[in-house]
């Protein structure tokens, strides 16, 4: 394989990946909500495999800032797993969330794309 | 134990990882890689895929990554298959608690996906002639 070819692989990667992460968040958000709302352990699982999804794959597509973030939500997540710690901790919740939507907001997807290359590409 | 490490059996539930490492071993490696998305897949198909060489994630919902490799090694036909773990988490402390308790090596995540392959086989080829001297 060559480099050419195995950068133009990994940028389509990149691409689908960095396409999907909005809606991602968007839905971390819309989960946030509905327990704000209401407790609903079906909610929280969801939420809490959305988070532990966006921690695992985003330190591999270099967006490291979502992968810290996203990380210290996932271990927050796994301390209020219950009606009672998640009701005492929903202001909390909210705003990793939102920190995660603005982390996102902020991150250049071209820089992140030359950094996710230059990982997989050095010998 | 075969001489040329060839099938691995890579147990990952993240989709989009799972496609950057069938990028790095089959594409770059010319590894015969199957993949399960859990540790009850793996359990269910192990013993028809016969891998080489099991690559384990550390941190999957349901079964965890030490819970499957527990689970792996009561099969008797599959308890001697070495296991390489990945993980984000790469501490000292932990990389000698997953060798403590069987696995052969532990790679950290994020991984370099044109040199994974590599570093794979330079492994198997360090735990292969290991077990040519223990005899």
């Amino acid at each position: 394989m060559t480099q050419d070819s195995a950068i133009e692989e990994l940028s389509s990667m990149f691409d689908a990946y960095a396409r999907n992460l909005p809606a991602r968040v968007d839905t971390m958000e819309m989960l946030g909500h509905k327990l704000e709302n209401e407790w609903d352990a079906n909610a929280f699982a969801e939420l809490h495999r959305s988070v532990h999804s966006i921690n695992g794959s985003s330190s591999i597509y270099c967006f490291h800032d979502l992968h810290k973030a996203a990380k210290e939500l996932e271990e927050f997540l796994a301390t209020i797993q219950d009606a009672v710690h998640f009701n005492a901790a929903k202001t909390q919740v909210a705003e990793h969330i939102k920190k995660i939507k603005k982390i996102l907001q902020d991150t250049s997807v071209e820089e992140t794309l030359k950094a996710f290359i230059q990982q997989n590409t050095q010998a | 134990m075969p001489d040329e490490l060839k099938n691995i059996l890579l147990v990952e539930d993240e989709d989009d990882i799972r496609t950057v490492a069938k990028f790095a071993l089959e594409k770059r490696g010319k590894l015969n890689v199957t993949f399960c998305s859990s540790g009850q897949e793996a359990l269910q198909k192990v013993e028809s895929i016969k891998p080489d060489l099991i690559l384990l994630d550390v941190m999957m919902p349901g079964m965890d990554g030490v819970t499957t490799f527990k689970e792996l090694k009561k099969i008797p036909s599959i308890a001697s298959i070495p296991i390489i773990f990945m993980t984000a988490k790469v501490q000292s402390s932990e990389v000698a608690f997953y060798k403590e308790l069987g696995a052969i090596d532990v790679i950290s995540k994020p991984f370099n996906s044109s040199i994974l392959a590599e570093q794979i086989r330079e492994i198997w080829a360090k735990y292969n002639e290991e077990q040519k001297i223990k005899g």
